[in-house]
């Protein structure tokens, strides 16, 4: 080999062929493996390293956020299938509500044809979802909604920069279709659909929301049910499980990292395995 | 150098030599080019000149009077003693097994192992099978021995102990009566040009290209299949006669080269079997028409106890059973919670379709009234034509009888597996997924809200209908998998009084040698000359039963198996395709019956050659 040919730096790379042996290891690579065992666990823990705590905060709040919304599902299911209510009233007054709130922040009107489609769509499809599982047992309703509740909230997308999967979404509308056939009526079985769709789907698409503002309208919304519903004593309980989410977690979560988590964790953050990118 | 190793003994000299033992005997070989020495005669010894024998004949061996041992001019060589294949009862040796299907319809057992069969086409292949090429040449030397033997006693007429017959008067006999044997002939000829030419029609009536019957009706194929019997039988019969003629007619060999060429044609195994296959099918036709007369004689007798059991049996299971399975699949079946209305919209959906069968097929073809006409019908049917035409029949009617289980299953497979391949697509979409038809390949896709939204309702409606469907489908299958069963018991026992190698396991019982399924070798007596006896293998069983092994193979793959199972939950249809399945039994015929024209000229060569035969 000549003697003035440089080799090219080497890269991360298995689909070229590159001019060096099959076990050969980056110098970088031992180089931050060298810092970070010299750092290791006992270095004295820098605060600057570790995530800041205020977005951790915001991240847990949109989950938080996105929990409680899908507790008004059930909220509106007990109100029409338990309480009673005649759902069409309310219906109507959210619908002009969202109209205006999409008309107010994207200055236009929402595709009406689309939207058109899927009111029709719904009202022809009510009555047979009502009747679609009626011979099934309420137990077995139950059970069917708890797993896909579940479901829901693990295939929620953690980030908030990404859009909602299309998993998710199916997911609560699978929910919905389940409790529907609790229903009486096909009226209410519409006014339910039409409800749910607006308040998880609708609503956080068309209205962007001060994060913590919408959180705390949706809390006090679900705990004063929570109160009215089953008494003071739940409500407690669940007022000191999402503070303690809210405020408590973050900063612990944030103490963890910066005392706790270990080396490997943020080699493999550097070096983290490549994802095939497949077309 | 002699690269004759073996020597080919006929097992009738032994005798011979005994009953001749004050006598010096020599023997005299054939070798042609590429076999082994072959021993023709033990002539004694003062009746050879030397200088007499010329090329393909030879001396291989000396005995002197009265001794038991031969000596033998060639060193170092084995002895294989063979019993001469008698040709006119048409034994003979051969390496291989004789082939009862025609060499165009062979079918192999295992379609399994295809790399194993592509490996023993090679493997056959005779330029891979140098080693035996010896064998071969001597076999086909072995199987014209009388020939051979004629023509050594032509060649030197004084080596023969018997005197030449003369036919001289019976040839004249036989001029004597030509014109009334032509007449008898022709009027044979032209009948069976008749048949034939009926037997085709029929034949394309059933095969028309609108609408083949016979994919439709067993008792149609069962016609099909005898015209054309029919139409391949004077093929079959000139092919045999024409071979024995020639044979018969051949000028005995004069010199080395015409002999060789002879080896390689006019072998026996070249028409033989033909031979078996035509005394096959009309030894079967007998069987069945014999059988045919039992049966029929049994249904006549009892036909007034039939009737009625008939009657209640196939109203009780094509009506009452039925009717009984929907109404309960409509009410929560063993506790299942199906979906009401859907469950009440085809269960009524179907009753109505056995009501409707009921009141066109069952009830007026299940009538005790009807039912005695048809048995009588049958009965006689069966006397004329034989008992796979009634049982061909039978099979018939009890397809129209069960047309309503086909229709169901018909109709509930085919929901089945639209729903299915909806959910399939909406549960792409459930996902966030689209199948890329281009690449084929389950792609990430984006969709609207409105697509979704309704996707998802689609998706879920059709998740919860599916038990209710598929409590439909699955009783309906398992009803139309029972019906399939008996038509094809029913079938197999058609397809066995059809197509049973009677005459060859007839033939193997009374002589073994005339049907060969390969030879053996074994050690006799190991002297200073190493003694082997040739021997034939008959054919074995399983070969003879081939054809059956391969369809029962084909309809354990077809009907009751994994491929089934997963066709079955697929919802794609299971039917019965006779034409395929049958193709098989129809080996021994050729794909399209004779024609007319082709015939004549086969006649017209065989006239001519029986006349040349004659003068």
């Amino acid at each position: 080999m000549m003697g003035e040919h440089k080799k090219e730096p080497w890269k991360r790379i298995l689909w070229i062929r590159q001019d060096y042996p099959d076990n050969y290891t980056d110098p970088e690579f031992i180089r931050h493996a060298q810092r970070l065992r010299y750092k290791g666990k006992y270095a004295w823990p820098s605060p600057t390293s570790a995530t800041p705590v205020v977005q951790v905060r915001t991240d847990l709040v949109l989950f938080y956020n996105k929990l409680l919304s899908t507790s008004l599902v059930f909220i509106a299911f007990n109100f029409i299938y338990h309480y009673k209510v005649d759902p069409l009233p309310y219906t109507i007054a959210l619908t002009v509500f969202i109209l205006y709130l999409s008309w107010k922040s994207t200055r236009r009107w929402v595709d009406l044809r689309s939207s058109l489609v899927i009111t029709f769509a719904m009202l022809t499809l009510s009555p047979v979802l009502k009747s679609l599982s009626k011979t099934t047992a309420s137990n077995s309703i139950w059970t069917l909604a708890f797993w896909l509740t579940l479901a829901y909230v693990g295939s929620m997308s953690p980030n908030s920069a990404s859009q909602t999967s299309n998993l998710s979404t199916n997911l609560l509308l699978a929910i919905v279709t389940v409790l529907a056939s609790r229903l009486n009526s096909s009226t209410q079985v519409f006014c339910f659909l039409f409800i749910c769709i607006q308040l998880n789907l609708i609503l956080p698409k068309l209205v962007v929301f001060n994060t913590r503002l919408y959180a705390l309208v949706l809390s006090t919304i679900v705990f004063t049910y929570v109160i009215l519903a089953l008494g003071l004593s739940y409500a407690v309980v669940a007022w000191c499980l999402s503070s303690f989410y809210i405020f408590v977690l973050p900063q612990w979560f944030v103490y963890w990292q910066t005392n706790y988590r270990g080396y490997e964790a943020s080699l493999s953050r550097v070096w983290e395995s490549q994802r095939p990118i497949l077309d | 150098m002699n690269l004759n190793r073996y020597i080919f003994w006929p097992q009738e000299l032994n005798s011979r030599s005994l009953r001749l033992p004050s006598e010096e005997l020599a023997a005299i070989a054939i070798a042609l080019r590429g076999t082994d020495y072959v021993v023709l005669d033990a002539v004694p010894n003062q009746l050879i000149d030397d200088k007499e024998l010329e090329s393909p004949y030879a001396i291989v061996g000396k005995r002197k009077a009265y001794s038991n041992q031969w000596e033998f001019s060639i060193k170092q060589t084995c002895i294989i003693e063979f019993r001469a294949p008698r040709i006119e009862l048409l034994q003979f040796f051969s390496l291989e097994p004789i082939s009862l299907s025609l060499p165009e319809k062979e079918y192999d057992a295992n379609d399994s192992c295809k790399e194993a069969r592509s490996l023993c086409q090679i493997w056959d292949h005779p330029r891979y099978q140098a080693h035996d090429r010896r064998l071969r040449q001597s076999l086909k030397l072995l199987n014209l021995f009388s020939t051979h033997l004629a023509a050594l006693y032509h060649r030197y007429p004084h080596y023969s102990r018997k005197s030449v017959k003369t036919y001289n008067r019976r040839i004249a006999l036989w001029n004597r009566l030509k014109p009334v044997r032509n007449f008898l002939a022709s009027i044979c000829f032209y009948v069976t040009i008749f048949a034939c030419h009926l037997a085709t029609c029929i034949y394309l009536i059933l095969n028309n290209g609108l609408l083949p019957l016979v994919n439709l009706s067993v008792t149609a194929r069962q016609i099909d299949l005898r015209c054309q019997q029919i139409c391949y039988f004077p093929v079959q019969y000139l092919r045999i006669n024409v071979n024995v003629s020639i044979r018969k007619a051949l000028p005995r060999f004069r010199t080395y080269s015409e002999a060789s060429a002879n080896l390689r044609k006019d072998l026996p195994s070249k028409y033989y079997p033909d031979y078996i296959r035509f005394y096959n099918t009309l030894w079967l036709m007998l069987n069945d028409v014999s059988f045919g007369l039992i049966f029929g004689s049994i249904l006549l007798e009892k036909c007034d106890e039939i009737a009625p059991v008939l009657h209640r049996v196939i109203t009780y299971c094509l009506y009452h059973c039925i009717n009984t399975v929907t109404l309960v699949l409509a009410q929560n079946p063993v506790g299942i919670k199906l979906n009401e209305e859907l469950a009440l919209f085809l269960s009524d959906m179907f009753l109505w379709t056995i009501d409707f069968s009921n009141l066109m097929f069952i009830k007026p073809l299940a009538d005790v009234g009807t039912l005695k006409f048809f048995i009588n019908g049958l009965a006689k049917m069966s006397c004329v034509f034989g008992g796979t035409f009634a049982l061909s029949m039978i099979l018939d009617y009890f397809s129209i009888l069960s047309i309503h289980i086909y229709l169901f299953y018909r109709i509930s497979s085919k929901i089945y597996h639209w729903q299915l391949n909806i959910m399939i697509s909406l549960f792409y979409l459930f996902c966030g997924k689209k199948k890329n038809i281009l690449r084929n390949r389950v792609d990430n896709n984006f969709f609207q809200l409105d697509e979704l939204l309704l996707g998802t309702l689609f998706f879920i409606i059709l998740v919860f209908l599916t038990p209710t469907v598929l409590a439909f489908y699955f009783s309906y299958t398992v009803l139309r998998m029972a019906a399939i069963t008996i038509e094809i018991i029913l079938e197999s026992i058609i397809a066995l009084l059809n197509h049973f190698p009677l005459f060859a396991l007839l033939l193997r019982i009374k002589d073994p040698r005339r049907i060969p399924g390969g030879i053996s070798l074994k050690l006799k007596k190991n002297e200073d000359v190493p003694h082997f006896e040739l021997k034939n293998k008959p054919l074995s069983i399983y070969f003879m039963f081939k054809p059956f092994v391969v369809l029962m193979d084909h309809i354990r793959d077809n009907f009751y198996s994994i491929k089934t199972l997963k066709q079955i939950t697929l919802g794609l249809p299971v039917t019965i395709k006779r034409n395929r399945l049958y193709q098989i039994l129809y080996s021994s015929l050729p794909k399209r019956p004779i024609d007319i024209h082709t015939l004549y000229d086969k006649w017209e060569q065989f006239t001519n050659t029986k006349d040349r035969k004659l003068d």
